[in-house]
């Protein structure tokens, strides 16, 4: 008898260890048994639907980014035929400092001001940075026009300059002044320790760059003060350096380029976006698996820049098509698509928008739209304009999709 | 000689235990190279000791699901548990691969009803087999590139057989049946595709494939001296295929219809031969529409027989033994014969309650050897381990 329990729960045993084990292959064979023969590839163009593609810019949304609210500020010594000062005010400087509640009047040993260099053309020669003290300090703002700026950078109120390596392309640049050079910085009664100055760019030839804006919070013009403090308590003689924070800085052109409405016009001061609507046939958008998406755009002209300079278009879906307002899906990793620009090219713009495209079908069911920008963008040189259904040179979505397999007839 | 036996709560625990050892594996039949077009490969709907028979006994076997009237064999509460391991080996013009699983392909819990000449039973077998995974690799030209393509589909699952059927015992040696056939079940399905250029992101598309339609059978045995007769037909209507939960289509089942000779040589051997045609091509239009290979008409032929080795105890390890051959309904191309044809071997044992001598539990086994072609490209041969575990408590 136990012998018998024993054979039996063997056999048993047995078969549930290799129960656990399961190889299920089959050999396949193109034609015949091809899973590939039933699952057919399949690709078409979409065009942007007619009139539904928009650009909202200065013209009719006022734009996006305005000088000085991105991550540089433009200086430009002719470039494409234009000129940009940089200008930045400064919080005020006081006149005492109040260390536990007690007030002390202080010297200033030296002055720093200073920029950071993001971008410029490798190829110009002998830079510099021209430091301008600016008229009405109090008062700088955006209001403050290119022939206001420039009519303060004259002789006069030039209070240093900052040359610029032919072998530098990005970094720190600073002016420190001492001694008899700080009558030069020194803060008139009449602007309240306020400081506004502005940049110039110098070049032997037209050119540009791009310097650090206060904006994105770090690499903005900077003004350090050195103190030394009138005590004679020695346990506040060393005395750290007080910077003054930039209460506003931007830039102004000589030119301001309007952009045409009929086109697909991205970038620009203030930048300009564009909102581009596609039809997606409902067996495509409700059951297809889309492998590829590819937006392709067609210059009306030679994208112009500053050489050397990086810039990207930025292609994002929204969440609700609300037109101008429409929120745009901001995860850097997978839903913001870039693709660099070639400055002076005249070829189609191409960039995969496959993980977007894949949002606009189920669960997601995200509007089939596309808002361009271009990065860096309200700091860069550069503004692409593009054919729109406006133009007869409508936007192109070009997809690569997979219909359902029919597992039910296999 | 000490009679082999053994106690009623031991057949328990190993029945118990060979359930749990095999509840992974889904109720369906040995995967196949010819299950992965149409609905698959059809399931045999025999028990262990059917199929040691090459499938002879079918007709005329309580534990199998063919004939109704067979119901009447079953005259005390049975339940038998049965188990497959399948190892295969493929061929295709492209190569061959081996593989291996296993699967419960048939349960059945039959008993009478009181006294009266009545058996009623419930099984629960496999219809068609869809479990199989295909790999294969093609070149296909993607915006005007050549591209390779690896492509993989998987299928889980199949459609199986619920059957309630009931028999009487009449007069004269004429037992008669009828059943009613529930036709149900799913196929968990999934392609992966992945491209040589990863521009083109890979594609993973899932369904699941659930099939529902209903049948009745009827069946006859009549016993003349050493002969007996069996009779049945089986129509099954059409199918509602579901595809997730959406009705894409309907599919026509098969009518079947079989006959069945058993012959008594002697006080040790039984002989027995079968033959069913199922009308398959019903399927045929529903599947080239929606782009399949079709299907077509099978008959199944088996013959065997069984071997007591011992006439004193013969529940004691006979010998059983037959062959069997049929058309597949599913070709691989379109307008080829896919057919199978095997032999196999079995035996078992019966277990008694030591004082009532009653039989309480049984262990049964069967070996075959089935070679399946279509045309010259297409090749399997498989080892089919068969076991049961029968209780009668």
């Amino acid at each position: 008898m136990r012998r018998s329990t024993s054979v039996v729960a063997a056999v048993v045993l047995l078969a549930g260890l290799a129960a656990c084990q399961e190889k299920l292959e089959a050999p396949g064979e193109c034609p015949g048994i091809c899973p590939g023969d039933r699952s057919t590839v399949f690709d078409t163009v979409i065009t942007a639907s007619v009139g539904q593609d928009s650009t909202f810019g200065p013209t009719n949304v006022g734009g996006f980014v305005a000088a000085g609210q991105g991550n540089s500020l433009q200086l430009a010594n002719g470039l494409n035929g234009v000129d940009a000062r940089a200008v930045a005010r400064f919080t005020a400087r006081p006149e005492s400092l109040v260390i536990n509640d007690t007030s002390y009047a202080y010297t200033v040993d030296s002055v720093a001001l200073g920029v950071t260099l993001l971008r410029r053309d490798p190829a110009a020669t002998g830079l510099a940075i021209e430091i301008y003290r600016l008229s009405s300090a109090p008062t700088l703002d955006s209001t403050r026009t290119f022939a206001q700026v420039d009519a303060d950078m004259v002789p006069a109120n030039l209070i240093g300059v900052i040359p610029v390596p032919d072998t530098l392309t990005s970094g720190v640049l600073l002016k420190v002044y001492k001694g008899a050079a700080l009558d030069s910085v020194a803060i008139p009664a009449a602007d309240a320790g306020i400081l506004a100055i502005g940049y110039r760019l110098t070049s032997t030839s037209a050119t540009g760059a791009r310097i650090g804006s206060a904006a994105t919070g770090t690499a903005g013009p900077e003004f350090v003060s050195y103190l030394t403090l009138a005590t004679s308590d020695t346990a506040l003689l060393h005395q750290p350096p007080l910077p003054r924070i930039v209460a506003y800085n931007g830039f102004v052109s000589s030119v301001t380029t309007v952009p045409d409405s009929t086109t697909i016009t991205v970038g620009g001061i203030p930048s300009s976006r564009a909102l581009l609507r596609f039809d997606i046939p409902p067996h495509i958008r409700d059951s297809s698996t889309i492998i590829r998406a590819t937006l392709e755009l067609t210059p009306l002209a030679a994208t112009s820049g500053l050489p050397g300079d990086s810039v990207a278009l930025d292609v994002r879906t929204v969440l609700a098509d609300l037109g101008a307002k429409s929120p745009r899906l901001s995860d850097p990793a997978t839903r913001v698509i870039t693709a660099l620009l070639t400055l002076g090219s005249m070829d189609t713009v191409r960039a995969d928008v496959t993980s977007l495209a894949t949002l606009w079908q189920p669960p997601n069911h995200l509007p089939p739209a596309l808002f361009l920008a271009l990065q860096p963008e309200g700091s860069s040189f550069t503004q692409a304009v593009y054919g729109s259904t406006r133009q007869g040179v409508a936007p192109r979505l070009r997809l690569t999709y997979v219909l359902p397999y029919p597992f039910e007839t296999p | 000689m000490r009679q082999r036996s053994l106690v009623p709560s031991r057949a328990v625990a190993c029945a118990v235990l060979a359930l749990a050892a095999l509840a992974p594996a889904p109720l369906v039949a040995q995967s196949s190279l010819f299950g992965t077009r149409g609905l698959g490969i059809p399931g045999r709907a025999q028990s262990v000791r059917a199929l040691g028979t090459g499938g002879s006994f079918g007709m005329f076997d309580g534990g199998s699901s063919e004939n109704p009237a067979a119901l009447s064999d079953i005259t005390v509460l049975t339940a038998t548990f049965t188990g497959m391991q399948n190892f295969r080996s493929s061929s295709a013009p492209s190569g061959s691969v081996s593989g291996r699983d296993t699967r419960f392909p048939q349960i059945t819990v039959a008993g009478p009803v009181g006294r009266r000449p009545f058996s009623v039973g419930a099984s629960y077998s496999t219809y068609t087999d869809r479990d199989f995974r295909v790999a294969t690799t093609s070149e296909v030209q993607l915006r005007g590139v050549p591209i390779t393509s690896s492509d993989t589909l998987t299928s889980r699952g199949g459609l199986n057989d619920l059957r309630l059927g009931v028999a009487w015992r009449g007069p004269s040696a004429w037992n008669v049946g009828a059943a009613f056939h529930l036709i149900t079940g799913s196929a968990r399905t999934e392609l992966r595709r992945g491209f040589s250029d990863t521009t083109y992101s890979p594609v993973f598309q899932t369904a699941e494939i659930s099939y529902a339609g209903v049948g009745v059978s009827v069946g006859v045995l009549h016993a003349m001296g050493p002969i007996t007769f069996a009779a049945m037909a089986r129509t099954d209507g059409d199918a509602n295929v579901d595809r997730d939960s959406t009705r894409v289509s309907r599919v026509g089942l098969p009518a079947s219809f079989g006959a069945g000779l058993r012959y008594d040589a002697g006080p040790r051997l039984d002989l027995a031969a079968q033959g069913i045609y199922r009308s398959w091509s019903a399927a045929d239009a529903a599947l080239i529409a929606g782009g399949g290979t079709g299907a077509q008409n099978t008959v199944d032929l088996a013959v065997g027989g069984e071997y007591t080795t011992d006439l004193r105890r013969p529940y004691r390890r006979p010998i059983r033994f037959g062959a069997h051959y049929t058309r597949l309904p599913f070709p691989v191309l379109a307008g080829e014969r896919p057919s199978e044809f095997g032999v196999a071997l079995g035996s078992g044992t019966r277990f008694l309650e030591p004082r009532s001598r009653r039989e309480v539990a049984g262990l049964d086994v069967a070996l075959e050897h089935v070679w399946r072609r279509e045309g010259t490209g297409y090749r399997e041969s498989a080892w089919l381990i068969t076991f049961g575990v029968t209780i009668r408590p």
